[in-house]
């Protein structure tokens, strides 16, 4: 790196100052206090300091209001410019541009990423800013520190170390500078094999390397590609198992609610059996009772006419025992006419002379009166029977009277009952009448639900669509700016190398350094030309001298090759290095042009860094387009899923659809009744409003059965009832007209009243009868008085004619009653006859025993069967809709199994997983060889240090050989630890001395470490900036810094700084009126900082004074 | 299974599936997975060229013709070249969309897609569930598309039942899992006895890779999965076959399946050098996919030995490995650390002493595989010789 300009605006005590530097060595001269430390300090804050920091508050001018500004100009290892130019303050901004040629400047960068990308380019071991814990104020590295040390730290550099440094850039970049260790060929070989791979596998500061090109990014991007799409392929397996799981439990469930819609439709179908055959039985059942009823009052009326029948006998006895009546009254009346004659006779006979004659005949009439008296008695005993039988029946008939009105009570009752039953059975009727009226209700509202529904799916799924097309609108724009990216990419992977080719271009690129390191041990060539002549030199490839006639002697230092060029005379090119390393540095070379350079050229890429770097970025575009793409993809699977979940509720939308179709024939089912009670009751029902309603009705429909019964049996009943009044009341007309007939024979008389009569006239008859007994009895002695007693049993005989008399006209019209009678019940005989010889007993008597077997052939029926049908008409409908549910659901959910992946993702799955398995092992692989690369380098420099090798020994060796030549041989060797602190200084003309580096004088420091920042800039052929770094150096030793200083311009750039530059050119040279001024053929750049540099004028002071 | 007299012959027919042209094996490297893909292609025209040599009048192929319904043009392509060299008018070829590659609107079945255009017209495409062709007056096929990924809908319930009095031939030809495979009720499930249930003489079924009757003890009527006639994974049992099938007057079946394939799948594990030295001495690893698995604790020059054989059976960058397709699994090959100094005293004091340090810290069991590898690293830089 070398500088090439730097222009300061407004910096402290600069107002201006524009300043190109040359190549070689830059010697700034001018008085005290005009700028020169400041232009140094206005370097680092290019180089290192972020525009907004607080460390820049020290940079604002002193005489004026202004944005200190600084744009420094620098040209990188590769030839490439590079232009930082920086604002400092609060609002500090930074920008970088960069050049192939130095003229046209293309904008690199600005903002933060300035810093991050210059620390990138010098790698002095300074970290991008803004990291955790890093420094404030300016940064500083063991490099920096070489390079740019203020003039106030002059010899701070042999207190550094390179371990404290924040990044290990430095380090890597000094270690590759210095790796000239003499080390056993073996050990380096191996060391270098351990060092290529650590290198490829980890970044400075030992972190693994990320980039496109890392072995590690390789292996872990595939692990991470596999464990992403695993976990997207789970992602999508347990969406797609959770439908497959559903689908199979839906096809289960509605395997099972088909089962159960059979199984309940055969219990339906049992329990409409056994409720049929229930009601089969009933009606038999009732058949039969009306059969039997129909039998037992045919029955009845047989009974009635065969008790007519005996009852038209005894009226018939009784007739013939009125008839006898009637003789015996004839014949008593006979006999008391006789007995009139006898006693008239007896009379005549007592009176007359046959008085004996008489009086036997006497004893013989009274005889005969005995005998007809004890007939009378016998007839009053039969009328004493019959006035009872009279009273027996008049009970009958009132006991008969006293049934009927039981019996009229128990009719009134039953058709109350009957009446009761009527109203109940139309309340009933009436309120299943509201119940249907629910039912077609809550089905019209079911239906204009459905109605409503059908709009509303249709609604959704036409935004699931709408919004599905977006998103694969989405999907094809993604997908077309990924394949647009892609291409793009791809066009300019045409032109980039593979990443294997690129390894390989850096590994040539390598091998060429190490050939050229190789190479490089350094030759000197002196020239002492007899005369003057035309000379041009070139060192390195470098030129160095170029005078037209040169004279005196020159000292030409090179590392590797110095080519002289004499007039038009002869070339003589001179090369360090065995036959043998320059014969492969020519291959190398060849090979770079051969193979690398073509590739660089198409790739129009200047370095291998940048080329990996674009290979990189390939990679992250390649990356990023695939991002895109797999986005794309996710969103053209959304949009099918979406469409997926709108074909299900189109055939939601269909479903319900068909449901609302009937909906005018359910509006007309409910009638034209008020909907307002309806939406009332409508609005109490439960969630499963179907369901309760039905219910409803069928309990309507179940008590409008039982109330039916109910009046059925009422109505059964009360016209039993009304047979059973109708029955006592015949029976009390028969009873009664047996009563009467009973008491026909009274003729009119009460019967109580016959029968005192009766009893009365046996107790008369009894008396006459003794009576006559005694007048017998005492006939013999009463001879006489017989006379008297035939006059008296006279007119006894003819008062017992005239009461014979009577009774004989009495019987005689008992007899013509209980004719009547008799004829009377013959004709009701008759009648009754008449009507049983209509009814067909036999026929009734078949219709009984043809219901009887009806009823026994029909099978019994279980109990409650109404409740049964009831329940299994319930669990019918349950079933049935379980089974319409899970169908629907199944349809959906199959519907939803089309768009999964099933077995696919699972085999995808499968294979995913073993290709991540191997994947990790291949990770684990590659992490554990690039593990193991970084042990044995780590082991092989830890052995390497044990074992006397390091880096400080590398930059010690020159150190120490200049140091001795400077101070004559004083000082011997110089130590160096591996983080190249300085350790010790041998004094060489002492043995054993001890270390009496801290013991130097302010200038012997002041050069020795001004030796080992120049022998660090050398290695790094990096630009070195000396603040007035020798000031306390004698004339000799400076005389013989300035020689050492040409001789090093030669290959890296040196500024100084100076306030004497006569230590550095002699007078004559700086006896010029010119600003700037080369000589030395261009390897020494004068410049007068008086002439460059403005300073800040008094009356800018004056103006805007600042503390 | 024998053919019947040719004289009895009504039909022959080749009955393939599961080609999965397109299917990507992202288990191997970039070089062997082409080597597979490549396969799939190459054996259709292999079994192409077993159809013309066995005359048969038809080729049915049940489904999973491609790894997914869109492949890369370059599948359908090749594909299509394959029916364009043949002439076969009389030969009809059914292709049968599968689960993999169903027929869906956007799919490469659709009507308007080129592949579809572009076919020759022997070259069927089955894409409608009432699909039936009358292969000869005596013989008639009846297909079942798939139109989905996953489905729980038995495909043969489309093929209409045999009617009384039709004494034709019957053929099916379907693709979906039957009642032994894993998850069968949502991947078209097969009823077992759909030949017998649908009347069909033969079923032709797809989707299993492996060759199998189903159920294995019912030779007649067939229901038969012919299997990938490349195998896809090394788990898969006698695939790389497809079955000729010859149809007699008395509409039995008979099966003979015929090998097609280049690559036999293979699993083996060296516990030994000597085990190890044996199989790179096989001539017959050309056409194998190998999976080989390293299980041997071997010595410094053992373990240098068997990386060159390993990378001899393997290949580099500059030739090619003698297996067709390897996938190693190197993590059993361990190396003896306590021997390794026993074979370094020939190094410099600084490389043997790398070498104590570093078996010292293999005995560690955190550091045990990185100090392994880090001494066979330095074991093989050092003795490698040097290039100049």
């Amino acid at each position: 790196m070398r500088l090439a300009r730097i222009v300061v605006e407004s910096f402290q005590a600069i107002q201006h100052a524009d300043i190109e530097l040359g190549p070689g060595l830059n010697v700034l001269h001018g008085p005290n206090d005009l700028g020169k430390s400041t232009l140094a300090s206005a370097i680092r804050a290019a180089l290192l300091l972020p525009p907004s920091s607080s460390e820049a508050e020290a940079y604002v001018p002193w005489y004026a209001d202004a944005t200190p500004r600084v744009a420094l100009t620098f040209v990188d290892g590769d030839n490439r410019y590079w232009k930082v130019s920086k604002s400092f303050g609060t609002n500090g901004s930074a920008e970088l541009h960069h050049s192939k040629d130095g003229l046209s400047y293309s904008l690199d960068s600005k903002g933060r990423v300035v810093e991050e990308k210059i620390r990138t380019l010098l790698a002095w071991g300074i970290p991008a800013p803004g990291g955790k814990g890093a420094p404030r104020g300016l940064p500083t590295s063991f490099i920096a520190s070489a390079l740019l040390a203020a003039q106030t730290d002059v010899d701070s550099i042999l207190e550094r170390t390179l371990d404290a440094d924040a990044d290990g850039s430095g380090r890597l970049r000094l270690t590759k500078a210095l790796a000239t260790l003499a080390q056993d060929p073996l050990f380096k070989k191996v060391l270098d094999a351990a060092q290529r791979e650590v290198d490829a596998c980890f970044t400075a500061t030992g972190q693994p390397r990320r980039g496109k090109s890392s072995r590690f990014t390789e292996a872990t991007n595939t692990v991470k590609r596999l464990r992403e799409e695993l976990l997207e392929i789970e992602r999508r397996i347990a969406e797609s198992t959770s439908v497959e799981e559903s689908v199979v439990l839906l096809r289960e469930q509605a395997v099972r609610a088909q089962g159960e819609v059979d199984e309940a439709t055969s219990a339906l179908g049992e329990a409409t059996t056994a409720h049929d055959r229930a009601l089969a039985r009933a009606a038999a059942q009732a058949e039969l009772d009306v059969a039997r009823r129909a039998l037992a009052e045919i029955d009845a009326k047989v009974a009635y006419v065969e008790a007519l029948a005996t009852d038209a006998k005894g009226l018939e006895a009784e007739l013939d025992a009125k008839r006898k009546d009637l003789e015996r009254a004839e014949a008593a009346k006979a006999a008391a006419e006789g007995g009139v004659r006898a006693a008239d006779e007896a009379h005549r006979a007592a009176t007359s002379a046959d008085g004996a004659r008489e009086l036997e005949l006497r004893r013989a009439q009274l005889a005969e009166s005995a005998s007809k008296l004890a007939g009378l008695r016998k007839d009053a005993s039969t009328r004493l029977e019959r006035a009872t039988r009279a009273a027996e029946a008049s009970a009958a008939a009132e006991r008969a009277r006293v049934n009927v009105v039981a019996a009229r009570k128990v009719a009134d009752t039953r058709k109350t009952e009957l009446t009761e039953s009527s109203g109940r059975a139309a309340e009933a009727k009436a309120t299943l009448a509201g119940a249907k009226a629910l039912v077609s209700y809550v089905r019209w509202h079911a239906a204009a639900a459905a109605r409503d529904a059908v709009e509303r799916f249709r609604a959704d799924a036409a935004g699931l669509r709408t919004a599905a097309e977006a998103k694969d609108r989405g999907a094809a724009e993604a997908a077309s700016r990924s394949v647009a990216a892609m291409e793009a990419l791809e066009k300019r992977a045409t032109v980039l190398p593979t990443n294997e080719q690129a390894k390989n271009i850096a590994a040539l690129e390598r091998k060429v350094a190490l050939a050229e390191a190789e190479l490089g041990g350094g030759l000197t060539v002196v020239m002492r030309p007899r005369r003057a002549v035309e000379v041009r030199v070139l060192a390195d490839g470098t030129q160095v001298i170029a005078e037209a006639a040169l004279s005196s002697e020159s000292k030409i230092d090179a590392k590797r090759a110095v080519e002289v060029l004499v007039g038009d005379m002869i070339d003589i090119e001179v090369t360090a290095g065995t036959a043998d390393r320059r014969h492969a540095l020519e291959e190398l070379r060849a090979r770079w042009r051969a193979e690398a350079a073509p590739v660089l050229e198409l790739a129009g890429i200047a370095t291998v860094e940048a080329l990996q770097s674009a290979l990189q970025q390939l990679g992250t575009d390649r990356a990023a387009a695939a991002d895109i793409a797999a986005a794309a993809q996710r969103e053209r699977d959304e949009a099918a899923n979406m469409r997926a979940q709108a074909s299900a509720l189109d055939e939601r939308a269909d479903h319900s659809a068909s449901a609302a179709a009937d909906i005018e024939e359910r509006r007309a089912a409910i009638g034209e009744v008020d909907l307002a009670p309806l939406a009332a009751s409508f609005a109490k029902l439960g969630a499963a409003k179907d369901l309760e309603a039905e219910k409803a009705q069928r309990v309507c429909e179940r008590a409008l059965i039982e109330h039916e019964e109910a009046r059925a049996k009422a109505d059964r009943e009360s016209g039993v009832a009304a047979y059973q009044l109708s029955d006592a009341e015949t029976r009390v007309v028969e009873a009664e007209a047996r009563a009467q007939e009973a008491s026909a024979g009274l003729e009119g008389a009460d019967a109580s009243t016959v029968r005192a009569a009766a009893e009365s006239e046996l107790e008369r008859l009894a008396r006459e009868e003794a009576e006559v007994s005694s007048v017998l009895n005492g006939l013999e002695a009463e001879a006489t008085r017989e006379v008297e007693a035939a006059a008296k049993l006279l007119a006894l005989a003819k008062s017992q004619a005239e009461a014979a008399a009577r009774a004989a006209v009495e019987a005689k019209s008992s007899v013509d009653t209980a004719h009547g009678r008799l004829e009377a019940h013959r004709g009701k005989c008759e009648e009754a006859r008449r009507t049983l010889d209509a009814l067909d007993r036999t026929g009734a008597a078949s219709a009984v025993a043809v219901r009887e077997a009806a009823l026994a052939a029909l099978p019994e029926a279980p109990p409650q069967t109404e409740d049964l049908l009831a329940a299994a008409e319930r669990r019918v409908d349950a079933a049935r809709r379980a089974l319409t549910e899970a169908k629907e659901e199944l349809l959906q959910k199959e519907g939803a199994l089309r768009h999964v992946g099933g077995n696919i993702l699972r085999d995808e799955s499968d294979r995913t997983r073993e290709a991540l398995l191997g994947a990790e092992a291949r990770e684990r692989s590659v992490e554990t060889d690039a593990a193991a690369w970084k042990l044995l380098h780590a082991t092989l420099r830890a052995v390497e240090n044990e074992e006397g090798a390091h880096l400080g020994r590398a930059l010690a060796g020159p150190v120490s050989a200049r140091f001795t030549e400077l101070t004559g041989g004083r000082y011997g060797a110089l130590q160096l630890g591996t983080d190249l602190r300085a350790q010790s200084l041998e004094v060489t003309s002492i043995s054993g001395t001890p270390d009496v580096l801290a013991r130097l004088s302010v200038g012997s420091r002041n050069q020795l470490a001004t030796l080992v920042r120049l022998s660090i800039a050398e290695q790094l052929k990096s630009a070195i900036v000396l603040d007035d770094q020798l000031v306390h150096t004698d004339g000799v030793r400076h005389a013989w810094f300035r020689d050492l200083l040409l001789r090093a311009a030669l290959n890296v750039q040196v500024v100084v700084l100076t306030c004497r530059p006569a230590d550095y050119v002699s007078r004559d040279e700086l006896d010029t009126d010119s600003a700037v001024r080369d000589i030395a053929g261009g390897s020494v750049r004068l410049i007068d900082a008086s002439r460059v540099v403005k300073r800040w004028s008094s009356s800018s002071s004056l103006q805007r004074p600042r503390e | 299974m024998r053919p019947a007299g040719e004289d009895d012959i009504v039909m022959k027919f080749l009955h393939t599936a599961d080609w999965h042209l397109g299917r990507r094996f992202k288990s191997f490297g970039e070089s062997e997975e082409l080597k597979l893909t490549r396969a799939r292609l190459e054996v259709v025209d292999r079994l192409l060229l077993v159809a013309e040599r066995n005359t048969v009048d038809a080729v049915l192929c049940a489904g999973d013709l491609f790894d997914e319904p869109s492949p890369d043009p370059q599948w359908w392509e090749g594909l299509s070249a394959l029916f364009a060299k043949r002439r076969w008018s009389s030969r009809p070829v059914f292709l049968l969309p599968g689960n993999h590659d169903p027929f869906t609107p956007d799919s490469i079945w659709a009507k308007d897609h080129k592949f579809r255009k572009g076919l020759p017209d022997w070259v069927h495409v089955i894409d409608r569930p009432d699909f039936e062709f009358a292969l000869s007056s005596d013989v008639v096929l009846y297909g079942v598309p798939c139109t989905s990924r996953s489905g729980a809908k038995d495909p043969t319930e489309s093929i209409p039942m045999r009617a009384e009095g039709d004494d034709r031939v019957r053929i099916g030809i379907v693709h979906g899992s039957t009642f032994d495979v894993p998850n069968c009720q949502t991947h078209f499930p097969i009823n077992k006895d759909a030949a017998i249930a649908r009347g069909l003489d033969y079923l032709a079924i797809g989707d299993t890779h492996g060759y199998r009757l189903v159920p294995p003890d019912r030779e007649i009527p067939p229901t038969i999965y012919p299997g990938a006639p490349e195998a896809t994974a090394f788990d898969e049992r006698e695939p790389g076959h497809v079955a000729v099938v010859y149809m007699s007057r008395s509409r039995r079946a008979s099966v003979r399946r015929e090998r097609v394939a280049h690559w036999t799948w293979e699993e083996a594990r060296i516990t030994t050098m000597a085990g190890l030295r044996d199989l790179t001495r096989r001539s017959d690893l050309g056409a194998r996919v190998l999976r080989l698995q390293i299980a041997m604790r071997v010595s410094a020059p053992e373990y240098d030995e068997a990386e060159k054989l390993l990378e001899d059976l393997s290949g580099s960058a500059a030739k090619h490995g003698r297996v067709g397709v390897l996938a190693l699994d190197r993590q059993g090959l361990e190396l003896d650390t306590a021997t390794v100094a026993s074979h370094c005293t020939d190094l410099p004091d600084v490389l043997r002493s790398t070498v104590d340090r570093l078996t010292t810290l293999a005995s560690d069991p955190s550091f045990k595989h990185t100090a392994e590898r880090a001494l066979y690293h330095l074991y093989r830089s050092a003795k490698q010789p040097r290039v100049p």
